[in-house]
């Protein structure tokens, strides 16, 4: 099939105050991109920016009651999910998508035994037998890197280290052969060689199957490890786009510089980092006309307090959400 | 240099029960820091880092060995005798609001140890509030605040003016900006640093993420299992490791200007129990370099250009 695995239309996200007469908070606001088949993508920002609840809001796993999509469309190879009842919704996206998340135990139920959980779906479908499905599981355990696959089907999850549970929840992830792997923060609990381990298996998975990724983290330097292209998240929308490397060598928007600017590299010892003075602004407020990084930028203009400027192409494969002159962001 | 350092640990061992067990959290640490220095404590998590640092606080029981400040030695003093030491050591950790009592503002809360220790009152006690607020880069007239109202940031500023409010000469940094977004964290490293230059307070900083050692310490120890496998400065270290665990540390660590990550489904080795550390090098069932020596001997630690380093092939 031809044309990119998925399509975000300008996908609102609102999550409800608890007290009715409060305004909802707009935590995703307007956020379109696209993934092409095979592609790495890495969805970058600070606490609070609407990352998570947008991975979240693709798989229709907003936290209930308050969290609700409140506009725009989720289209996969052209089928608009957000549109789709919840049966036929929920059977595209158990077997065409999956995530993974930072606390392997949001998904691993701590009373089945790892054999137990990775065989229930296949069992519960029919079709194939308890031996079979067990078979299939241990391969998949040996193929994301655990030792002794056959031992660990009878292991519950607390009886694995961090590293090996992260493992196991992938392989659970891959059972249906998704199209699309949704990590949040993959890694982010991990310690710095296991966590390069998994992100050389997420490589290696990637290579393997062309599995397209969407990877959400606030760590730039996974980023560059392991995505084609970047989107940097700031108050709810997307900011800026591009290749990845080419993003991190230029931005092209303040708030990415400051980003990178902000980051200590284990290359070189800057002299200063950048640190950004003020916080994000509150999105349960009524919105503000202009930009919403504009109290906080350094190349601020009275102009960028009057419109709020559109995500636009400003050169091949990049955009942005700026007025400032590119000169000026050198 | 001259005289003795101002914190000097020697052959440190911290021991837990766990059940029946015994777990050696520390073994054996040295370690020197002096005046105006900071060194950099790190590795991954269970490698006696948090350990080592409250046993130098005196917050967790020595089994045995020393640490003295300036000479006089801390380990066996009785909670009394630690009041003054309290002056000059201060601990600032990870999580500032388990350390912030939600009931004081922040007046209240940076005040407090003034009072205790420098016996400040009234408006003496309120300029100095004040001018410590500035110093850390809170707005004094949020005085009256209480910890909930400020944003993670700058509740660790608050934790770090604590510290600071009675003038310690060596601070304890545990893990202070892991819980931060990068902007935020940048922000405290570089209070961190602009504070150690005007109050030329030596800093101990633990940390697991080696970039913000590479911004930060002089000198940097490597801890693994409980052990300090190198000390270097940071600037050698970052040059070229002289462990083979430092090096494979440096190595994983994904980097903003580094290459795409190589796919590798099956390299799975894993940090030893520190329950049962390996016999021999403790690092040595996963290191590239082990020789047959390592497996049943444990290295002592041999010098390199500018620390040490307990690695046989340093010998």
């Amino acid at each position: 099939m031809s044309g990119p695995l998925l399509e975000v239309d300008a996908l609102r996200v609102q999550i409800d105050a608890e007290d009715p007469d409060a305004r909802p908070v707009r935590a995703v606001d307007g956020v379109s991109f696209e993934i092409e088949r095979g592609e790495v993508l890495g969805l970058v920002g600070e606490s609070g920016c609407g990352k998570t609840l947008t991975g979240l809001a693709l798989l229709g796993r907003l936290p209930r009651p308050r969290g609700r999509i409140a506009g725009g469309a989720v289209r996969l190879d052209g089928i608009d999910l957000t549109a789709l009842a919840e049966p036929e919704r929920r059977a595209i996206r158990g077997r065409r998508m999956a995530m993974i998340f930072q606390d392997p135990m949001t998904s691993l139920n701590p009373y089945l035994r790892i054999g137990d959980q990775l065989i229930e779906g296949a069992v519960w479908q029919g079709g194939v037998t308890r031996r079979a499905a067990l078979r299939r599981a241990e391969a998949l355990l040996a193929r994301v890197g655990i030792p002794d696959a056959r031992a660990r089907l009878r292991s519950f999850p607390h009886e694995l280290s961090g590293g090996m549970r992260q493992r196991a929840m992938i392989a659970m992830a891959l059972l249906a052969e998704p199209d699309l792997l949704i990590a949040d923060e993959p890694t982010t609990a991990l310690d710095v060689t296991i966590q390069a381990q998994i992100l050389a298996l997420l490589a290696a998975l990637r290579a393997e199957r062309g599995m397209s990724m969407l990877l959400i983290t606030h760590d730039l330097g996974v980023v560059a490890g392991l995505c084609d292209r970047v989107l940097v998240m700031y108050a709810g929308q997307i900011v800026e786009s591009g290749p990845v490397r080419a993003l991190f060598d230029r931005p092209y928007h303040p708030y990415t510089r400051a980003l990178l600017r902000s980051t200590p590299r284990i290359g070189a010892r800057a002299a200063r980092l950048a640190s950004l003075d003020g916080l994000p602004p509150r999105l349960d407020a009524a919105p503000m006309p202009g930009c919403r990084f504009e109290p906080r930028c350094a190349l601020a203009r009275p102009a960028c307090r009057e419109a709020e400027p559109a995500l636009e192409g400003i050169a091949e494969g990049r955009d942005r959400r700026c007025i400032a002159g590119l000169e000026e962001l050198a | 240099m001259s005289g003795p350092p101002l914190l000097a640990v020697e052959d440190l061992s911290v021991d837990f029960r766990v059940g029946e067990a015994r777990l050696r959290a520390v073994d054996s640490v040295s370690l020197e820091l002096r005046a105006g220095e900071t060194l950099a404590l790190v590795g991954e998590s269970g490698c006696g880092k948090s350990t080592l640092a409250r046993a130098i606080g005196g917050l967790v029981r020595v089994r045995h060995g020393s640490v003295r400040l300036a000479g006089s030695e801390l380990v066996g003093l009785s909670r009394r005798a630690w009041k003054p030491i309290r002056r000059r050591v201060q601990m600032v950790f990870q999580d500032p609001d388990a350390s912030l009592n939600p009931r004081m503002n922040a007046a209240a809360l940076i005040g407090e140890p003034m009072l205790v220790h420098r016996r400040l009152r009234g408006r003496e006690l309120d300029r100095e509030v004040c001018k410590l607020m500035e110093r850390v880069g809170l707005d004094p007239t949020l005085r009256t605040h209480f910890p909930h109202a400020f944003s993670g940031g700058q509740r660790q500023r608050i934790g770090i003016a604590r510290a600071l409010a009675v003038e310690p000469e060596l601070l304890l940094c545990d893990e202070v900006t892991s819980a931060l977004d990068v902007s935020i964290q940048a922000q405290i490293l570089e209070l961190l640093r602009e504070l150690q230059r005007q109050l030329g307070i030596a800093i101990l900083f633990i940390t697991h993420d080696l970039a913000v050692v590479r911004h930060l310490a002089d000198r940097v120890a490597v801890m693994y299992l409980g052990q300090i496998v190198e000390t270097a400065s940071a600037e050698a270290l970052f040059a070229g490791a002289g462990h083979p665990y430092s090096e494979a540390l440096l190595a994983a660590v994904p980097r903003v200007d580094g290459p795409p990550i190589a796919a590798a489904a099956d390299r799975s080795d894993e940090v030893p129990s520190p329950l049962a550390p390996p016999p021999g090098c403790r690092f040595h069932p996963r290191c590239a370099l082990a020789l047959e020596r390592c497996t049943r001997e444990a290295p002592g630690e041999y010098p390199i250009a500018t620390g040490r380093a307990r690695c046989f092939l340093r010998a």
